[in-house]
């Protein structure tokens, strides 16, 4: 951990462990997360991934050291939580009017309830239309839509989203992904996501987890200033929509029928690159990647 | 910035006042004040008290049978039912202290059951007063704490069993459980039927006195029936062993306890342990 990150540190956890009737979800895990990060927590279903969320919110007990801003999450919570905005995987079937909802986080974290209804409209969610209107009673989208703007509004110094974009339609999606893209540099985000190709523009860090532990930690931030690119020539054995859009998104192109696809990456980008492409290794019949240096 | 416990007590009453239950709630408690004083219950003469006092009394009775079993279902499902349904899970990532979420679901939901049952006996005084009835005063007052004690003792129960409780099923369950041992340990049943068998008299009281159920109903008695003579021999041992006055006060102050202490160990709980 370098000096400057040290000093924005945010969350610090230290062995810590959490247990379910004897059965370990998180295992002596030592992590920590700096404001100027944007991490992408990914793992499979049973990883420990919103364990580790919940705490963090302080919504757990738990063997070790957690720290967020320097506090003990479990007796520090209001603290801690008015500087976190929190977007669950699963809306809560909250039997409040969008209007009450409004105004109950209005009133709870002293925020303009304005700068709610800015963020979900620039959503397309329609606040005016749908203020008597319980939040039980809107499509997914639209919840998804109102809990994103209901995080964001506050400005927190934490962003934690439980797999935020999937109730989103794909325009939604693309603006919300903006919005995340000109949250405050200061601002740490932790996207809990199965969908990497989504976030993987976005984050700087990739967290993987499994059984409890992390097994990859890979920060992805190279020098802005590095204008090295490396090329890459990539023969698939089979290709799908998912690793197609991907490679689209990273402007490959296809060559030689659908099966091998070339692009030149910036070195900035690379490991991040890498990341991604690794999760489809079962796939790749051959890669070729040559480093071309930029003259100076 | 507060702690959030106004602002969530405020949410429980207005979630509970879209509920059915909360309204048909009311419903039964005001409208069985109008079938009283439409029935002419208030104009006859038993044992020596006349006028809205017989009302009072019946009243007592009614909300001793119907009131904690209202309270311990609606109230059982509070926390246990938010955490299961991912409620809690968002509310509790606001900066709401554990502290103030647990004391102002409890403070709305006193506020959203006490009320309905205040008013209808409230509403009777007014209705006496208007049509000419006596209205004894000291009685209402009386009526009145221990009807808060009660809704506090059951409120404070149903508080500690939702926050222990892993499902809503075993929170209910526990709470047909506590209502059916209260109801069954209440002199008119099985209190009758240890002192039939000439079990010993300390026990027999002692049951009946920590019982809050019984506790509610003998304090109501009390204040009309000052030699609790339809209580039968238990009223000398009660009677001996503390005076009318002391036991009235006792009637307030022990519910309020059981239930404030049981909701201290809920707090406690749901503060010391996993939220979800």
């Amino acid at each position: 951990m370098t000096e400057k990150n040290r000093n924005n540190l945010l969350i610090d956890i230290e062995h810590l462990s959490k247990s379910f009737k004897k059965i370990k979800v998180i295992d002596d895990l030592t992590v920590s997360f700096s404001s100027n990060e944007r991490v992408a927590l990914i793992g499979q279903n049973g990883a420990g991934k919103t364990t580790l969320i919940r705490c963090i919110l302080g919504q757990y007990v738990y063997d070790g050291k957690l720290s967020v801003f320097g506090l003990n999450p479990r007796t520090n919570r209001e603290e801690i939580l008015k500087s976190v905005g929190f977007v669950p995987q699963l809306p809560p079937p909250l039997k409040m009017t969008v209007k009450e909802i409004l105004d109950f986080f209005a009133g709870l974290t002293g925020t303009d309830k304005n700068e709610f209804v800015k963020i979900s409209e620039d959503l397309g969610l329609s606040i005016k239309n749908n203020l008597s209107k319980p939040f039980l009673k809107l499509s997914g989208g639209m919840k998804q839509k109102l809990l994103v703007s209901l995080a964001l509004g506050r400005k927190p110094k934490i962003i934690l989203m439980d797999e935020p974009s999937a109730n989103l339609d794909p325009q939604a999606r693309e603006i919300f992904f903006q919005y995340l893209n000109n949250v405050s540099k200061d601002t740490l985000m932790i996207l809990s996501s199965h969908r990497m190709n989504e976030i993987s523009t976005l984050v700087t860090r990739i967290v993987e987890m499994d059984l409890g532990k992390i097994t990859l930690d890979e920060h992805l931030v190279v020098p802005d200033s590095s204008k090295n690119k490396f090329a890459y020539k990539i023969e698939f054995k089979e290709i799908n929509d998912d690793l197609k859009n991907i490679l689209l998104d990273w402007k490959f192109r296809g060559v030689n029928g659908n099966l091998v696809w070339e692009a030149e990456i910036n070195e900035s980008d690379n490991a991040k690159f890498m990341n991604i492409i690794s999760h489809f290794s079962a796939v790749i019949k051959d890669m070729k990647v040559e480093k071309r240096e930029s003259e100076p | 910035m507060k702690n959030g416990l106004t602002q969530i007590a405020i949410l429980d009453i207005k979630q509970n006042l879209r509920s059915k239950w909360f309204w048909s709630y009311s419903i039964l408690f005001g409208g069985f004040v109008a079938v009283m004083f439409a029935l002419g219950i208030t104009e006859s003469q038993i044992i020596g008290f006349v006028g809205l006092s017989r009302l009072m009394v019946t009243f007592m009775q009614v909300s001793m049978a119907i009131l904690p079993i209202f309270v311990l279902i609606s109230t059982v499902r509070s926390v246990v039912g938010d955490r299961e349904s991912n409620v809690m899970e968002y509310m509790l990532s606001l900066p709401i202290s554990l502290s103030g979420y647990f004391w102002g679901k409890l403070l709305g939901r006193f506020i959203i059951i006490f009320v309905p049952v205040f008013l209808a006996l409230f509403g009777a005084t007014i209705w006496a007063t208007i049509t000419k009835i006596d209205v004894p005063w000291d009685m209402f007052a009386v009526y009145s704490f221990q009807l808060a004690a009660m809704v506090i003792c059951f409120l404070g129960m149903s508080m500690f069993i939702s926050t222990v409780s892993r499902s809503q099923e075993i929170a209910i369950s526990v709470a047909f459980i506590i209502w059916l041992l209260s109801v069954a340990f209440l002199d008119l049943i099985l209190m009758g039927i240890m002192l039939k068998s000439r079990m010993n008299p300390d026990l027999i009281i002692g049951v009946g006195m920590i019982n809050p159920l019984q506790v509610f109903r003998t304090g109501a008695l009390a204040l009309f029936d000052p030699e609790l003579t339809v209580m039968g021999p238990a009223s000398y041992y009660i009677l001996d062993t503390v005076s009318r006055p002391v036991f009235i006060i006792f009637s307030v102050a022990y519910p309020v306890l059981l239930g404030g202490l049981l909701a201290f160990w809920g707090n406690k709980y749901f503060n010391n342990n996993d939220i979800l």
